[in-house]
């Protein structure tokens, strides 16, 4: 089920908001292109960004929690039935990069 | 990558017809059919003989942007190639030779620059702390405009100082000289700030048909012709060898602070010129954020001295100059500063300046109608009385105006503070509409703000101070930071750290975390909007959405990428499109496509699109596409489409179920 948020953060499930902050903040001065000249930092920024982005809002982390990554694709208005349902998280082609 | 390359000096004097600053040197097609191939010729040759040239700037540029810019950057080559030793290159993809590899001798720290609407600066990280330079009237802010005469261009960086007579206001005012080119810069003639900007004293000439306007300077009481990018480009070509004159290297990297409010076809715009300037743009920072980074220095050094607390700071930040206002709040702890909102419009000075000029002379539109020798200079005269008029007003509580506008007309009259919010309330109604939404938008309320700050020419004006406060529900601003000189600063500060600069003392540990101010998305679900990196969200950023055909065995689809805020695409602005061809046919609905889009570290735009269901080898492959694609005539683009095409290529917005 996708990326584990938490793991990218290096925090625990539990963590607060304080603790989010310092994490992202550690990681940002790390793998920002400003302070990271390596081609991999860009992608790796993106993805704290994307972990905090979401953890840091009570209700994307809500949603998170229950329905993991897919749950958040921008467009998906939460629980709202649908006819297409099958095979998501089962695309070949994944852009997010990791 | 492609290189172009430009020998320095560039101080060339303005007077030879190969300067620069000599306006038959802007002669596109006189420069680039005939000379590139003597170039690319001649470089292989030289090549060959001597290895890679020994001083030289190299300008990385795009395919796209080599198209337009190197015609400009070949022709300063030209110069050097008749007059001397010939320090040129111009390579390829194809051609591209270790040589590129050379490094540069001089240390090679970006240099920040604010190119204001109505006043520029420059300024640079010198080893111990951010320098702004003076130009020979020691100014350190330099009035942006440049003026036409005759055989020479001469800009505000020296104002003319180098000849006999410096240029005064009035000479700006005359017709001659192209101001507020930041206004003017990658706006069609629909829009209302170019068609306020025929009441400056050039030409503006408008169809109103949305393309790009046609501009012109008096120059021997005939309108000579040019674009604001040129006029921008000349500017810049000034302040660059200002800088080399300082630093005694060539500057080949700059940053450079934009409003928020610039769109990304704006953006472009300014790098062109940057480029047609032998500049390359290694940032373009929104002001409101280099005005943050110059904050989180200022809280990193209280830390170090033992005065700060060390918990996070939250700031909002008000930037209001001649042509623009915006707003961003800023969480700043341990060096790190991280946007959290940012908000602009085209609200400025300027527009203060003409509200007044029209309440003084109620009939102005009608009397300065068409720009005759009389009007243009009648004209100059109530600009200048008014604005002394506004900026007494910042101290006084009413200000006596008495200018004699020839022809019979006079203005007498005394101007106080009341009268002057009611003329402006407009103005301030955009101010107040900014800030709330910048509060709104990063989830914070007044109550959260630690500091205000206020920066930019008209934060002087004391309604907007007390405004501004007075929605933050505070008293004072953040007192340490200059208003005029902080945006150029924190533009010089990110110069030095994007540039890989140091510092041993631990000043430059810094970082801005950037967020883009404006939606980003497609066109979908029928007319609408369907924003993928919707505003705010942090830079560099990547953002998939999936959306699915609209149609039975629909084999194309088009993907419109627009920048705004509006709900309806038309409402926003149209970056580019591209269609997605060889779709499998297949019930509507069930073919499901991606759309991702990137920005990266240097704020470049990627599209990638493509079908993701159903898989395998019947499907065809994705397409990457770098935004904008568009130059001209954006309206225009999204009326054919719709036209052409109606719905037939539509995609809607997937909806997802959850599956917990």
């Amino acid at each position: 089920m996708g990326v584990d948020y938490y793991k990218v953060l290096g925090v625990g499930r539990g963590a607060t908001d304080d603790e989010l902050k310092k994490a992202y903040r550690r990681l940002a001065m790390k793998y920002h292109p400003d302070k990271n000249p390596s081609p991999q930092a860009d992608s790796l920024f993106k993805q704290v960004s994307e972990a905090y982005d979401v953890l840091s809002d009570p209700q994307k982390r809500a949603i998170y929690d229950q329905y993991g990554e897919d749950g958040l694709k921008a467009g998906a208005p939460p629980p709202s039935a649908s006819a297409h349902a099958a095979g998501h998280g089962t695309h070949g082609f994944r852009f997010n990069p990791r | 990558m492609h290189l172009v390359t430009l020998p320095f000096p560039l101080l060339l004097p303005p007077s030879t017809p190969l300067s620069p600053l000599h306006p038959t040197f802007y002669s596109r097609e006189h420069c680039l059919p005939k000379l590139l191939p003597v170039l690319i010729s001649t470089r292989k040759k030289r090549q060959q003989q001597q290895g890679p040239p020994k001083s030289h700037l190299l300008v990385p540029v795009t395919p796209s942007q080599l198209a337009d810019s190197c015609w400009l950057s070949v022709s300063f080559a030209t110069f050097y190639w008749m007059a001397a030793e010939p320090f040129y290159t111009v390579a390829s993809d194809s051609e591209t030779t270790g040589e590129d590899k050379s490094q540069p001798s001089f240390p090679d720290v970006a240099i920040g620059i604010d190119i204001g609407t109505s006043k520029c600066s420059v300024a640079v990280w010198n080893g111990h702390h951010v320098e702004l330079l003076k130009n020979t009237r020691n100014q350190k802010g330099m009035r942006s405009y440049v003026m036409f005469k005759d055989d020479t261009l001469s800009a505000g960086v020296t104002g003319g100082a180098a000849k006999e007579n410096a240029h005064e206001e009035r000479d700006v005012l005359s017709g001659s000289a192209i101001f507020n080119m930041k206004r003017l810069i990658g706006r069609m003639d629909t829009d209302e700030v170019v068609q306020a900007s025929k009441a400056l004293p050039f030409l503006v000439q408008t169809l109103g048909i949305g393309v790009r306007p046609f501009i012109a300077a008096l120059v021997n009481n005939m309108w000579r012709s040019t674009t604001p990018e040129e006029v921008l480009a000349i500017f810049l070509l000034e302040l660059k060898a200002l800088a080399e004159m300082h630093l005694k290297h060539p500057v080949r990297n700059a940053v450079l602070t934009i409003p928020v409010a610039f769109s990304r076809f704006q953006q472009t715009r300014i790098e062109r010129a940057c480029a047609m300037a032998g500049l390359h743009v290694l940032r373009l920072m929104p002001e409101p954020t280099a005005v943050a980074l110059l904050y989180a220095q200022h809280q990193q050094q209280l830390m170090h001295d033992n005065m700060g607390s060390g918990i996070e700071k939250i700031a909002l930040i008000f930037n209001m100059g001649a042509g623009y206002c915006d707003a961003a709040v800023a969480a700043t702890a341990g060096g790190v500063s991280q946007i959290r909102a940012l908000s602009g419009c085209s609200v400025g000075g300027e527009d203060i300046l003409q509200n007044i000029m029209r309440h003084l002379v109620p009939n102005f539109d009608s009397l300065y109608a068409g720009q005759t020798m009389d009007r243009i200079k009648s004209m100059g005269l109530l600009r200048i009385a008014t604005q002394d008029a506004i900026h007494k007003l910042a101290s006084q509580d009413s200000v006596e105006i008495n200018v004699d506008l020839g022809d019979g007309q006079k203005v007498s009259k005394v101007l106080d503070h009341s009268e002057f919010e009611q003329v402006n309330r407009v103005i301030f109604e955009k101010v107040e509409k900014i800030i709330n939404q910048c509060l709104a938008d990063a989830k914070l309320v007044p109550e959260d703000i630690n500091d205000v700050i206020l920066v930019g020419g008209c934060s002087r004006i004391p309604r907007i101070r007390s405004l501004v406060l007075g929605l933050c529900k505070t008293e004072v601003s953040y007192k340490n930071i200059d208003a005029l000189e902080a945006a150029v600063s924190g533009a010089a500060l990110e110069g030095a750290i994007a540039s890989g600069v140091t510092d041993p003392e631990g000043s430059l540990d810094l970082l801005t975390i950037q967020a883009t101010p404006m939606n980003l998305g497609i066109r979908a679900d029928g007319d609408n909007f369907a924003a993928i990196i919707p505003r705010n969200t942090t830079v560099p950023a990547r953002r998939e959405m999936l959306f699915m055909t609209t149609h039975d065995n629909q084999t194309e689809a088009l993907i419109s990428v627009y920048e705004g805020e509006g709900e309806r695409a038309e409402e926003n602005h149209l970056l580019g499109y591209f269609k997605i061809t060889g779709i499998p046919p297949a019930p509507k609905g069930t073919v499901e496509i991606s759309v991702c889009m990137d920005i990266d570290a240097s704020n470049v735009l990627r599209v990638f699109a493509g079908v993701v269901k159903p898989q395998g080898q019947g499907v065809p492959p994705f397409i990457e596409v770098r935004m904008p694609t568009l130059d001209d005539g954006h309206g225009w683009c999204g009326q054919a489409l719709a036209k052409m095409y109606g719905s037939k290529l539509d995609l809607a917005v997937h909806p997802k179920k959850l599956q917990p």
